[in-house]
């Protein structure tokens, strides 16, 4: 099947299967900072924004999601210069392998966007559908709350 | 493989009859099995009236479209405290209750459910849609396997009654699959159970309601509450889950139940 999908802003149309996941569909277009983890929803290193909420792209059939806007974590930078909270993630250690990090920095994103100032508590609850296994959260928590601090601060500037 | 994108309930209605139809409402249900190559797939995301939330008159009504984390988010709105608010806002992790709709828990109806229970205990409602067009209670619903079959759930809709509320989902992590779950509404009037209703999922019946707790309570004065020999009113329905024993999930259950009844009877949820 064809069809067109709004990816990072662009209007981009496909050809492809009809049971196709949306994970598989845009790893195979190059959107290779959506990574593929557990393929059953569990893990979040799938995550996008689908109209600015978080999902697993995994447990999307890419037929579904035709003409609706779909961010990677790409989007959130403009231009050369990183998002504030790339760069919170970066100075707070929170990558290790960086595998996850992708999801993670989005589910921040969307939490941060509803509640700039969170708590270590709403912050995991925030977090909860993506797994980390190499940092133990701590850092992770830390980027956060920088991530945090660094989004208010560029609001007051701008 | 075929899609189609209907974008009234009257076009779903028209297919649902035929054969290997599937209906997809951006769950992640479907995704656990594999899809025949002659399936022919229905869409439903385009249906506004599946997206809608209703509250007025003293009912709440819920689009089966419409998503765990916004079910919850609009119900904590008007009520933080809501057994739905409460569960659904605990259900499964973030990026799924984002893509988890309401009708396809209730047809799909998993044992780790966190909608039955409450939907249970709140007397809940289901529109449907199909063969079986009308209004049908959540407890026939469960009873009747037939209806699953051939019917679109439209929307739920229950009595927006405030009540205290306790629910509880037995997890060994916050991201795991309840190994059963307890919903519990009361209200009281001059110091008196007037209602009660306590529901348990996750045994072999998947959603009981524990009349006879109910039945122990309602009526009486909160001050003379007896918590004495609950376990004899927990049933005998568990089964061996991951999460321990049949004997083990039955004696964590116990202390469960007696956790919630003091919660909502004004004493220490211990």
């Amino acid at each position: 099947m064809r069809g067109s999908f709004i990816v990072n802003g662009v209007v981009r149309e496909w050809e492809f299967p009809e049971d196709m996941r949306l994970l598989d569909l845009l790893r195979r277009e190059g959107y290779a900072e959506v990574k593929c983890g557990c393929r059953e929803g569990m893990c979040g290193s799938c995550c996008v924004l689908l109209e600015e909420k978080i999902v697993n792209s995994c447990q999307i059939l890419a037929a579904t999601v035709m003409e609706r806007d779909i961010r990677t974590v790409e989007a959130l930078s403009e231009g050369e210069e990183p998002h504030p909270l790339i760069t919170a993630f970066a100075e707070a250690g929170a990558v290790q392998c960086g595998f996850c990090t992708p999801g993670m920095v989005l589910a921040a994103y969307c939490l941060l966007k509803e509640n700039p100032d969170p708590s270590e508590e709403e912050i995991k609850r925030a977090l909860d559908g993506n797994y980390c296994r190499c940092t133990g959260y701590v850092k992770i928590i830390d980027a956060v709350q920088r991530g945090g601090r660094k989004m208010r601060e560029k609001e007051v500037r701008e | 493989m075929e899609w189609l994108f209907p974008k009234t309930v009257d076009e779903v209605v028209g297919v649902l009859g035929k054969e290997n139809v599937v209906l997809s409402g951006g769950g992640t249900m479907l995704l656990r099995g594999k899809l025949r190559e002659n399936t022919t797939m229905v869409d439903l995301s385009g249906i506004e009236s599946l997206q809608q939330i209703v509250m007025e008159g003293g009912v709440i009504s819920l689009g089966g479209g419409v998503t765990y984390a916004e079910a919850a988010r609009r119900l904590a709105e008007s009520d933080p405290e809501h057994i739905l608010a409460q569960a659904l806002g605990r259900a499964a992790a973030t990026p799924l209750r984002n893509r988890i709709t309401l009708g396809g828990s209730v047809m799909a109806q998993p044992f780790w459910s966190d909608l039955l229970g409450p939907l249970t205990a709140l007397g809940a409602e289901l529109r449907l849609e199909g063969k079986n067009s009308g209004f049908c209670e959540m407890a026939e619903f469960m009873r009747s396997p037939e209806l699953r079959s051939g019917n679109l759930v439209h929307s739920l809709r229950f009595p927006s009654a405030s009540w205290r509320t306790w629910y509880h989902r037995e997890t060994r992590t916050s991201f795991d699959y309840p190994a059963f779950t307890f919903s519990m509404l009361c209200n009281q009037e001059g110091g008196r159970v007037k209602d009660l209703r306590v529901v348990l999922t996750g045994t072999s019946k998947k959603v009981e309601r524990l009349l006879k707790v109910e039945e122990r309570f309602q009526g009486r004065d909160v001050e003379e509450r007896d918590f004495q020999n609950l376990e004899e009113f927990v049933p005998e329905t568990f089964v061996d889950r991951p999460h321990g024993s049949a004997s083990y999930l039955r004696s964590m259950a116990t202390v469960a139940l007696e956790r919630g009844l003091r919660k909502l009877m004004g004493g220490d949820a211990g």
